[in-house]
């Protein structure tokens, strides 16, 4: 108990993570999202056939330090662990796969691996992120993201949430390396979606729903 | 005459209580997302023995409403609410 004290304490006081919500959704359920900044854009789609494990189908576009790179692959998203709490839900999530990386219209296979932690109440989230991809040829990618979040208000089940947040992104091998990005989330049923601008003036649009 | 009149009101009376449909109340650990529990919903939708479903991320709380004559068994509803990512609590329903 005190161990899981401590793992809830450490995922809401450090929590980063993208804006990847759901690697795995509820049994049966089909997951479509998509993150689209200037310099990388990410795009799921999963279906979970399990309560904890999914396939997921996706394309990233990255924008390397010397040109584009894309990727398209499979992966496999596992709920590793999960606490239902009274007033809070927190989870961890590894995934990986591989595919076929782009660059300089050359192809190549590639390798990605990573993992998710969230914790959450209706009030505050909090979560992170990091995952690397390997290609056989070309740069890799590693990427490591952060997010704090707070709600204006307790949303109820039928009506619209929204949250203000604060994600970090670092990959040391894009153009951009590292993105402070305010923003705001809305939700409303198995629709979501958000929009913000990073420091830099960089703009984000992320949009997510499942059936 | 009276006897019968007697069976016809008692029937008028015993039946549609014995059909009336009985709501289920369904506490559930973890529930603090509406985005999240879009499959509590979706699931128990999807029943032919369930006319309406109401869920509260505040009280925490499934309320199922039964069709008349019908019933879900506790152990479907414990099976919907885990395949959907969550615990239950306890299951109650009205007497």
């Amino acid at each position: 108990m005190g161990f899981r004290r401590w793992i809830l304490v450490l995922l809401t006081g450090f929590a980063a993570h993208s804006a990847q919500a759901h690697p795995v959704t509820y049994q049966g359920a089909t997951g479509v999202m998509t993150w689209n900044q200037p310099f990388m854009s990410d795009h799921w789609i999963t279906y979970s056939f399990r309560r904890d494990m999914a396939i997921a189908g996706r394309f990233m576009r990255m924008e390397m330090q010397d040109g584009q790179q894309n990727y398209s692959g499979l992966q496999l998203n596992y709920l590793l662990k999960r606490w239902n709490g009274d007033d809070y839900q927190a989870n961890i999530y590894v995934y990986g796969g591989g595919g076929v990386a782009t660059f300089d219209e050359q192809n190549s296979g590639a390798y990605f691996g990573g993992f998710e932690a969230d914790a959450e109440d209706r009030k505050f989230f909090s979560l992170i992120k990091a995952e690397y991809m390997k290609p056989t040829a070309g740069d890799d990618f590693g990427h490591v993201e952060g997010r704090l979040g707070v709600a204006p208000y307790e949303a109820e089940y039928n009506e619209i949430a929204s949250w203000f947040m604060v994600q970090a992104q670092w990959h040391p091998t894009l153009e951009k390396k590292f993105v402070v990005t305010p923003l705001a989330r809305l939700f409303y049923k198995s629709f979501l979606f958000e929009t913000g601008v990073s420091l830099e003036g960089d703009w984000m649009m992320n949009f997510m729903f499942h059936f | 005459m009276k006897l019968k009149e007697l069976v016809f009101v008692s029937l008028l009376i015993v039946v549609p209580t014995m059909a009336q449909a009985k709501p289920i109340t369904v506490q559930v650990k973890g529930m603090v997302c509406a985005f999240c529990a879009q499959g509590i919903e979706k699931k128990f939708k999807a029943l032919s023995e369930i006319a309406s479903v109401n869920v509260s991320l505040e009280t925490k709380l499934v309320k199922l409403d039964t069709k008349e004559g019908k019933d879900v068994p506790d152990d479907q509803i414990k099976k919907i609410i885990t395949e959907a990512g969550y615990e239950v609590v306890k299951v109650e329903r009205a007497q």
